[in-house]
């Protein structure tokens, strides 16, 4: 695996969720902006196409209202002219030539007593010549609107229609206003019908148009819709009213006469708002705009947005991942630099970094590991040489310990020494001459090295045992001064020595501090030997010992041991003891005289170690057995 | 080994909880090193939850004796457990430490 290229790449990953964050934020206010710039939009969308609604209204009635008060003042002259045909005539041609809005002006008597209806009729033609016609049988009377005058004795707004009745084939679009003329007895006397084209009223309509495909419409009566001029659509529309619940009541509102906006027509693509308001004269105007008409500017907006969004997130992850590289490039450099120290190349160049900060702290921590690595090797190399020669010193003198105790035993005798490290405190000695059998075991206080010392110094002064004329007592006080006198530590000795005569089994011994000895009579059971403990060797110059002396029958078995026997623990650090001891001295394969004294030193010892269980031993083990 | 010292009226009372062998006695030579000097050299050693010395244990109460009998003091361990009093039976010390 190459290190410069670790599977998730620390830079890549904090470069990935950076870049996550601020795409996540980007977005979020993206997303913010979007939402209420289209809020935005559509209120003012829909506020400015309500202004737009009242100033047109304002601008249809205009005409209409002067017409209105053109009518009356025409309705004036003709109620008192009503018996003057001729000045009726003329007051219909005067106000079509005189004003500029009426385009045509019906005066309708209708029949009183004996005389018939009778009609004056004065229009500009195509040609804007102004025409006369004079009726009176065409039953104009009977016409919807004069008998709506008659009957209501209110003026009327004819819904648009064609002229067609001038005899004209361009006969214009128009609607007139009928208005009823009393006559003393508050009777309707005339009506005078003035009429006004509507190709401006058309034309106005048709500029209303805030968005692309909005749609006005000037809505005269159901049939009549001006703005809608293709029946088939408007016929359409009329049944979708019909069908759809929002359309309805929609339609009812728009009938009461109130303007206002509905907001939220329709379904997706086509969902539309609708202004509407009423003329003075029932007429309703209305403008829809289909709210993706509207929204096509914020559509762009938010196009212009969403790249901005996405040229900031890019920004934002090629700054990241090119700064994100440069800071975290030492620890690449680090992290390989580490590798090839862990091959054992503990001299690799470390990385130069220049900055001041933790990459920096992390290079020096690098630098000084490095340099406490190799100290620490260096060092480890010399203890190690060291221990090397020590453990080779220390088998020697291992060597040399173990050949000044004798190994050269008689049959009666036979003894073992294995110390707890290299070198042990643990000691015996034997002689066997003529009749007389000679015997010594002791322990040094510790062991290792300290104790193997003292113990070379107080095998060398056992040699004044071996004086066969010298009371042992006397021997034992020499001793313990020849080992007082090489002791500047404080350290002891605890020694059993014992002088034995084969022939009358007499054994004199004296005891300096040492481990009780076992005795083994052929027939009677093992106990430990009841001996003055005095004092160990080594501590107090010209001490007194006392020796003592028993008799033992022949085919007594001794065993002398040291505390390595006794103390010998195992891991729950319960001890082998005296009483196990006892146990192994009373078994009969130990009391067998055909037992050899070496096999009785090592069931002993094999008895410890068993006990021991593999616990190490904390102490030199001496086993000695002699047979008197 | 744990090791308490605390000084009572003309002697120190020190108490003396657990083992003592190879593998604390230089911590333990270290805990009693307060004791081998000044001028209060009575001491009195409560033995009664010592469960084991080593002879190396041994040689610690020895050098803390020889140091107290320099300064004409008098030290005794009471209340010793029989297996830890037989030790000192065996090897003598009995003889020259005061046990009560």
């Amino acid at each position: 695996m190459g290190s410069n290229s670790p599977r998730k790449s620390f830079a890549k990953r904090l470069t990935r969720r950076i870049v996550l964050i601020v795409s996540a934020i980007i977005v979020a206010m993206l997303f913010v902006v979007a939402v209420s710039s289209a809020n935005i939009i559509e209120d003012e969308a829909t506020r400015s196409v309500h202004n737009m609604l009242h100033a047109s209204i304002s601008d249809i009635e205009r005409p209409l209202y002067e017409l209105e008060a053109q009518t009356q003042t025409v309705a004036s002259h003709v109620q008192i002219q009503i018996s003057n045909v001729n000045v009726l005539d003329m007051i219909s041609h005067k106000s079509v030539e005189l004003s500029k809005i009426i385009n045509g002006l019906a005066i309708v008597i209708p029949p009183s007593g004996n005389s018939g209806e009778y009609v004056v009729y004065n229009f500009r033609d195509a040609h804007n010549d102004i025409r006369s016609i004079r009726r009176s049988d065409a039953g104009v009377v009977q016409s919807e609107w004069i008998q709506s005058v008659l009957s209501s004795r209110q003026p009327v707004w004819t819904v648009p229609y064609f002229a067609i009745h001038r005899g004209d084939p361009q006969a214009p679009r128009v609607t007139t206003y009928c208005s009823p003329v009393f006559g003393p007895d508050s009777s309707v006397i005339a009506v005078v019908c003035a009429d006004i084209t509507l190709d401006w009223l058309e034309k106005k309509i048709a500029s209303l148009r805030p968005f692309e495909n909005s749609l006005t419409a000037l809505s005269c009566s159901e049939d009549v819709v001006i703005g809608i001029d293709d029946t088939l659509l408007l016929s359409q529309i009329k049944k979708e009213f019909a069908e759809n619940k929002d359309l309805q009541s929609l339609g009812d509102d728009m009938r009461k006469g109130v303007d206002s906006v509905r907001r939220r027509m329709g379904k997706g693509r086509n969902s539309f708002f609708v202004a509407y308001g009423p003329l003075h004269n029932g007429w309703l105007l209305s403008i829809s705009c289909l709210y993706r008409d509207v929204m096509k500017r914020n559509t762009i907006m938010n196009l212009i947005l969403l790249i901005l969004g996405v040229l900031g997130i890019l920004t934002v992850l090629l700054v990241c991942t090119r700064s994100i590289r440069k800071l975290t490039r030492p620890i690449t450099e680090l992290s390989d630099a580490a590798l090839n120290m862990a091959k054992g190349n503990f001299n690799a160049p470390m990385p130069a970094i220049k900055s001041q900060d933790e990459m920096k702290n992390l290079r020096d921590s690098f630098v000084f590991m490095q340099n406490s690595i190799v100290d620490y090797i260096d060092e480890l190399k010399t203890t190690t040489r060291e221990n090397e020669r020590m453990e080779s010193e220390l088998n020697v003198a291992r060597n040399i310990q173990m050949g000044i105790l004798k190994s050269d035993f008689p049959e009666r005798l036979h003894a073992l020494m294995v110390p707890a490290k290299e070198v042990g405190g643990d000691l015996y000695d034997f002689s066997v001459n003529n009749s007389k059998l000679y015997f010594a075991i002791g322990d040094v206080s510790g062991k290792g090295v300290p104790a193997s010392l003292m113990m070379v110094v107080t095998r060398a002064v056992l040699r004044f045992i071996e004086d066969m004329n010298m009371s042992l007592d006397v021997s034992l006080e020499r001793i313990n001064d020849g080992v007082a006198e090489s002791n500047s530590n404080d350290m002891f000795v605890t020694l059993f020595v014992a002088r034995i005569d084969l022939v009358t089994g007499q054994m004199e011994f004296c005891n300096a501090g040492h481990n009780p000895i076992v005795v083994i009579p052929p027939d009677a059971d093992p106990y430990f030997l009841n001996a003055k403990p005095n004092i160990a060797v080594g501590l107090f110059p010209s001490f007194k010992y006392e020796a003592e002396s028993v008799v033992l029958k022949p085919g007594t078995r001794i065993v002398a041991y040291t505390d390595g026997v006794t103390e010998a623990e195992r891991a729950d650090k319960s001890q082998f003891g005296n009483d196990r001891l006892l146990a192994w001295a009373a078994d009969p394969k130990t009391r067998s005289f055909a037992t050899s004294n070496s096999d009785v030193v090592k069931s002993l010892y094999d008895s410890v170690n068993a006990f021991a269980n593999g616990n190490p031993p904390n102490d030199d083990v001496t086993i000695m057995s002699i047979t008197v | 080994m744990q090791v308490s010292i605390s000084s009572q009226d003309s002697k120190t009372l020190v108490t003396l909880d657990g083992r003592l062998d190879t593998s604390n006695v230089d911590q333990f030579q270290k805990d009693i090193a307060p004791l081998m000097q000044g001028d209060n050299p009575n001491i009195e050693i409560d033995c009664q939850r010592m469960t084991y010395t080593s002879s190396q244990g041994l040689r610690m109460f020895l050098m803390l004796q020889k140091s107290v009998m320099a300064r004409h003091g008098k030290m005794v361990m009471v209340g010793m457990i029989p297996q830890v009093k037989e030790v000192f039976d065996i090897t003598g010390f009995s003889n020259i430490i005061t046990i009560i």
